[in-house]
């Protein structure tokens, strides 16, 4: 597989007078995992959302593996597997039904759909629940099916917000091995969480972005070094540091 | 764009939002219905082609209906130009009404498919798809047509077999034509002003034409007539079955012309002018102006929060004026100013709101839904007791049932200067009670048997859909029987009896609205409902 890339540069986006976005530049390499934090309203889920082409931004570039996204949206969407914030599907379709409509979109033949949904559905323990309907899911399932359609596609850029709300530990282990095999073979992911000590173990490196622009970025090493904490900091007091809340407890 | 990729977008959504939620449900049942219209209208039509009837009383059967239509003042030429109208008028509402992007039921249509590597035309002619497929699940109803159609057309059974055909053809024309202007309304964006005026400045011109002549103007007409006239020309004797099929040609050349526009145009979208419903309601709960919420009664500000702020709030109570005033204007346009038979009026008020009144069935389900329900759990954490809640909730969407009443009974005022019709959603007030607390009590009950009620609407499922059908069961003939009756009290015209009726209702809603705010804030109390 040929390795993936992220690049989000210089995004504006405005929501009437609320700038979520102001100037975000950061990109991601095959290969890395990179973790996206920041609290809430700090403009991740919008970042996200415009290098999916679901936002247009006001100003700014995104593009996944060379294609602009917002030029050449489809074609640069052949290389993404996507899993939003709310694990929201399609209440009505049987689990497997669901994984063919994605397959089906993205061109795959019918025994590497087969094979696929085989193959995640055994892995995240959904093999039961196959011609079931999506609608009586738990979220965590949903949440593992939504990943299961992401795996599918065999991407070459994985973004992800939030994906593991709500899975069971069993699920999230699963999960971080997906990701981490498909990193292995040049997958540029990218993650937004608030899972602190998950992103510190997980990700290679780390993107922390306050009011729409990036305030700090590199492995934790470097974002210590930047927030002048002591070798000893755990990512948590990095990040409070940072950005400058805590809400009276930093 | 790629047709097969549309397809199966189109496959898909019709799976999630037809297929597995009705047909897959009901396998049975349905085959069952679609064998039974089949066998119905087959041996109904052989039995009209087997019957060994006089030429002269076939003809004397469909003249005397014939005769029948003309005695109300429909011919051929009325029926073409009031079809056309509604037609056109649909196009114009759709021009005129709701924002600048396109409204989806699902999260997952935005969040999800289009995350995927589709073009918005090809998602766009996907879901006009679905729309067209909504509409037309119930096309094999028109099997039951035939026989009538048969019979009016003097006997053509090339024409009553066309029939179906050309139903079918004018619900897709008017499907794809609405999202096209949609589409157009979303892409023109903050220009959707300029379509906006321009379809104003039309239905102006149009109308005033149509009060210089006194009739439907073309204007109005010209529009969908090549739609309207096959649909009416296959019960009409003289117009020839080749005719019917020529034009159905060229109506269905129209309809994959619209379907390549609706492509273009769909093109220049962005996929973020589609909006959840789930969204739009939060911004227009966003929008309301931010009241002082305290009161020192905690049932008041409970019962302010669901139902007075609501109802008092300057939008409401101007779009209310705005419906009221417009219903009598029409009234009066159409009862003493154009030259429409005087059955007409009347009678597409009636069906106008019966469908109104069963569209806001809907709505009302979904407000339950994604505003009541959902936020149910906050209540029920802090507020001290569940009756104001259901007080509030009943009286709220009584009042919104009220209104569309006073809305056509203000028309019938004008229309037949009767102002005592405008008492009518007075006496139908038991049935807008019954029908608030059917749909509270009903939609209460199936979100106590879900895991949990949404936060964020996705439409209506199988089984609040159920709930709602019953309640269509129940409201509908009741609202259709109480028309009647009301008539017929005005019939008499006494003030002792309209004193009377008045009365009577008001007791009677009074004696409702104690029992079921009771029953309801038992319900919702006692009910498991996880939000």
């Amino acid at each position: 597989m040929e390795p993936g890339t992220i690049e989000a540069i210089n995004l504006h986006k405005s929501y009437g007078r609320v700038r979520a976005l102001r100037g975000l530049t950061f990109s991601v390499k095959g290969g890395e995992i990179y973790g996206l934090l920041g609290p809430n309203g700090a403009g991740k889920t919008t970042a996200l959302k415009i290098l999916v082409g679901l936002l247009k931004p006001d100003k700014g570039l995104a593009r996944i593996c060379g294609y602009n996204v917002l030029i050449d949206r489809t074609r640069a969407l052949r290389f993404v597997g996507y899993i939003p914030e709310n694990p929201v599907c399609f209440q009505n379709l049987t689990v497997r039904e669901f994984l063919e409509f994605v397959g089906s979109l993205r061109g795959l033949g019918k025994e590497e759909i087969e094979e696929g949904i085989e193959r995640y559905l055994s892995l995240f323990h959904l093999d039961e629940k196959e011609d079931e309907l999506i609608g009586g899911l738990s979220r965590g399932m949903i949440q593992e099916v939504l990943a299961s359609a992401a795996f599918l596609v065999k991407p070459r850029v994985l973004i992800m917000d939030e994906p593991m709300a709500g899975m069971d530990p069993e699920a999230q282990r699963v999960f971080k091995e997906e990701v981490k095999r498909l990193a292995a073979q040049g997958a540029a992911i990218l993650m937004s969480s608030h899972l602190l000590d998950m992103v510190e173990r997980f990700c290679t490196r780390i993107g922390i972005i306050s009011r729409g622009v990036l305030v700090a970025e590199g492995s934790l090493d470097e974002i210590r070094r930047k927030a002048e904490s002591g070798e000893e900091a755990t990512l948590e007091e990095v990040f409070l540091k940072l950005v400058g809340g805590g809400y009276g407890y930093a | 764009m790629a047709t097969r990729r549309a397809l199966t977008v189109a496959k898909y959504l019709i799976k999630n939002y037809i297929v597995n939620p009705f047909l897959r449900r009901l396998r049975r049942a349905l085959l069952f219905f679609i064998a039974l219209i089949i066998v119905g209208g087959a041996i109904g039509l052989a039995m009209y082609l087997a019957t060994p009837s006089p030429e002269e009383a076939e003809e004397a059967l469909h003249m005397s209906l014939r005769r029948e239509l003309h005695s109300l003042g429909i011919n051929k030429r009325v029926a073409i130009d009031f079809l056309s109208l509604a037609l056109t008028l649909a196009l114009i509402a759709a021009a005129l009404r709701g924002r600048a992007y396109l409204t989806v039921a699902e999260e997952a249509e935005y969040e999800v498919l289009l995350a995927q590597p589709i073009t918005m035309a090809e998602y766009v002619i996907g879901r006009s798809l679905l729309s067209f497929a909504q509409t037309a699940l119930f096309s094999p109803a028109y099997a039951f047509m035939i026989p009538a159609i048969y019979d009016l057309s003097g006997g053509n059974l090339i024409k009553a077999l066309l029939f179906p055909a050309a139903v079918l053809l004018s619900t897709a024309f008017i499907s794809f034509a609405t999202d096209l202007v949609a589409s157009l309304k979303a892409v023109l964006r903050e220009r959707e002003r300029l379509l906006k005026v321009a379809t104003y400045a039309y239905l102006v011109v149009g109308v005033s034409h149509s009060l210089a002549i006194r009739y439907a103007s073309p204007l109005l007409t010209a529009p969908a007539k090549l739609v309207a006239e096959p649909v009416v020309y296959c019960a009409t004797v003289i117009e020839p079955w080749q005719l019917v099929a020529t034009e159905l040609t060229i109506e269905a050349l129209m309809v994959t012309g619209i379907l390549s526009a609706l492509a273009g145009i769909s093109r220049r979208l962005q996929p973020e002018l589609v909006k959840p419903v789930s969204e739009v309601l939060r911004e227009s709960a966003g929008e309301r102006r931010s009241r002082a919420m305290y009161s020192p009664s905690p049932g008041r500000a409970l019962f302010n929060q669901v139902f007075l702020f609501e109802f008092t709030s300057p939008s409401h109570l101007r779009n209310v004026g705005i419906g009221v005033s417009v219903a009598a204007l029409c009234g009066y346009l159409f009862s003493h100013v154009l030259n429409v038979p005087r059955l007409i009026p009347r009678f597409a008020a009636d069906i106008a709101m019966l469908l109104v009144i069963a569209q806001l069935v809907g709505l009302i389900a979904s407000m339950i839904l994604a505003r009541d329900l959902a936020s149910l759990w906050i209540y029920r954490v802090y507020a001290l007791s569940l009756a104001p809640l259901a007080k509030g909730l009943l009286l709220k969407y009584t009042l919104y049932f009220s209104e569309v009443l006073l809305a056509f009974s203000a028309f019938n005022a004008v229309a037949s200067w009767e102002p005592v019709s405008l008492l009518y959603p007075i006496v139908a007030l038991p049935i807008s009670l019954t029908a608030s607390f059917l749909l509270l009590a009903l939609l209460s009950y199936i979100a106590s048997k879900r895991r949990i009620v949404k936060q964020a609407p996705t439409g209506l499922y199988f089984f609040e859909e159920l709930a709602v059908a019953i309640v269509y069961a129940v409201v509908i003939p009741l609202i259709a029987m109480s028309g009647v009756i009301f008539r017929l009290v005005l019939g008499y015209a006494t003030a002792t009896l309209l004193a009377a009726a008045v009365a009577s209702s008001l007791a009677l809603a009074c004696l409702i609205f104690w029992l079921a705010s009771r029953a309801l804030a038992g319900l919702i109390e006692g009910l498991d409902i996880v939000s």
